[in-house]
């Protein structure tokens, strides 16, 4: 048994000082295994095209579509995340300064979006993000040399994380922290909201409650919520909306129309009156996929039997009784 | 017009033209994502490796030495970054102590699924059902045709475990593909006509 295995060893050691080419005895099976590996791995095909492109980005560092870069040094970094955290009154920004690591040699640069606006923005390491608007995402600019991929987001923003395990990729928001390695989903941090929300499109995306120090690792179609100093709400099923501004769908289930109302308020970016004549429940159903705001209501208006009038240009009233 | 040599991309390069960069990159990527792959087979992390390779050859373009041919030297940066992110990410760990594992166990219902198959692609199969730390250490002796004595250096790890896993790759790969050689031997002796009595050939 012993003696065989040495001779194993020393057959495979001929074979591959002579590239294979060593005299074995015919009835060892090294040569020919030796000779089928010859085309392993051949038929992976990487996509060049798309592989350049990445590189490129990497060298370039840059945001597509001519989004506007600040570049803040640490100083400014840090009173400008210390005057977001005090203006919003947060219970938690203590332990917020306390927890971000303190990275003085890095610089960083931010891209923001003024209300109504979007970006698409590709991050040094190849990462894509869809930035919603009156967001801010602040990233190390030598992300690829550090030891962590570093951002720090306020608003709201869609991450495709290029895939490296040996570099996670962190968002730092003012009350969570989502580590990932490389993944998609979705961040929602809003200077006005006292919370932060995950939604996971793909992957697996660690999120850690800086302020109550608890940790969730959220799969596929998993979302939490992160509120000030209430423990991890981790919810099964996403938001059905919540990824609309990105996707351009929006969808009701049975939902009652004053919870659709406020949505399609915000995503229009108009005000919407109903008045309510007791009216019994009134819940909507349907599909829409980058519609305009008047088919979305009219359907609506079909749908329960309410009349729509629109007042000005961005104000609109629904009154009567649902069907 | 004539496609630029190494020597001409390598200047251009120099002086910052990118489209040199460009040319390097789709002359060599997928050759380099598969010589990575070939050892450490996870298509993702191979073209991260390679991708770091370019972008570091782009940084350092002002002092980049090749000696041998493009080819080679980006082949031999791309192995380095390999065998660094293997050492870095601990997937092969030293382990003296450790046993071969029972080989038998691995006995799956190989000679059926033999039968209709090539004889390169079943081995590429069975290199593939290797477990990982046995796949690596292969393919860095196969592929690279490093002995085992460098393995253990450039991975950092000591030679008895290196020997101790090349020694379980090749008796895994023996063990699985045996019954297929024999069983490949039977049938083209027979369909040759050669032998009518051959007893060990009747399973």
């Amino acid at each position: 048994m012993k003696k065989n295995t040495e001779k194993t060893v020393n057959i495979w050691d001929r074979l591959r000082q002579s590239d294979g080419q060593s005299a074995v005895p015919t009835d060892q099976p090294w040569p020919k295994i030796w000779q089928g590996a010859e085309g392993l791995g051949q038929d992976f095909e990487p996509d060049v095209e798309a592989g350049l492109k990445r590189l490129k980005a990497k060298i370039h560092a840059m945001p597509v579509a001519g989004a506007r870069i600040r570049r803040l040094t640490p100083l400014a970094r840090w009173t400008r995340t210390l005057a977001a955290a005090v203006v919003a009154g947060l219970l938690g920004w203590g332990i917020y300064l306390l927890v971000q690591p303190a990275t003085p040699v890095a610089t960083w640069a931010e891209i923001t979006t003024q209300a109504g606006e979007q970006k698409a923005v590709v991050l040094p390491d190849g990462s894509k993000i869809a930035l919603n608007s009156a967001s801010s995402l602040t990233y190390r600019t030598d992300m690829n040399e550090a030891a962590e991929r570093q951002v720090q987001l306020i608003g709201e923003a869609y991450f495709e994380v290029e895939r490296r395990p040996a570099q996670p990729f962190k968002i730092t928001t003012r009350q969570a922290e989502v580590e990932v390695l490389g993944t998609s989903f979705n961040v929602r941090a809003r200077a006005e909201e006292t919370t932060t929300e995950v939604e996971v499109t793909q992957g697996k995306v660690a999120v850690h409650h800086l302020i109550r120090d608890e940790k969730v690792v959220l799969a596929a179609k998993e979302a939490v919520l992160v509120a000030n100093d209430q423990p991890l709400v981790q919810e099964t099923s996403p938001h059905l909306n919540r990824q609309a501004w990105r996707t351009g769908r929006i969808t009701f289930r049975e939902t009652p129309l004053e919870a659709a109302l406020p949505l399609l308020e915000h995503y229009y970016n108009v005000t919407i009156t109903w008045q309510k004549s007791a009216a019994p429940a009134c819940s909507i159903t349907g599909n829409w996929q980058n519609d305009s705001l008047t088919e979305v209501l009219q359907a609506i208006a079909a749908y329960t039997g309410i009349t729509v009038k629109q007042l000005t240009a961005d104000t609109y009233q629904l009154s009567g009784i649902c069907k | 017009m004539t496609d630029p040599t190494d020597e001409e991309l390598l200047t251009a390069l120099q002086r910052g033209e990118e489209w040199a960069l460009d040319r390097l990159f789709r002359t060599h990527y997928t050759y380099l994502c598969q010589v990575v792959f070939r050892v450490l087979p996870d298509r993702n992390t191979a073209e991260d490796l390679v991708q770091e390779v370019f972008l570091a050859v782009w940084r350092k373009r002002d002092r980049l030495r090749v000696e041998q041919s493009v080819r080679a030297y980006l082949r031999r940066a791309a192995v380095n970054r390999t065998l660094n992110y293997i050492r870095d990410q601990k997937l092969i760990v030293d382990d003296e102590t450790a046993l071969p594992a029972d080989l038998s166990s691995s006995e799956v219902d190989i000679v059926q699924q033999l039968e209709a198959a090539e004889l390169a692609q079943e081995i590429e199969i069975a290199i593939a059902a290797l477990p990982e730390r046995c796949r690596l250490i292969f393919g860095l002796s196969r592929f690279e045709q490093l002995s085992n004595k460098a393995i253990a250096k450039e991975l950092g790890l000591s030679i008895k475990t290196v020997e101790n896993q090349m020694t379980r790759a090749l008796k895994l790969l023996r063990d699985r593909l045996t019954p297929f050689f024999f069983w490949w031997f039977c049938l083209l002796t027979t369909a040759l006509g050669l032998i009518v009595s051959q007893p060990t050939c009747t399973t």
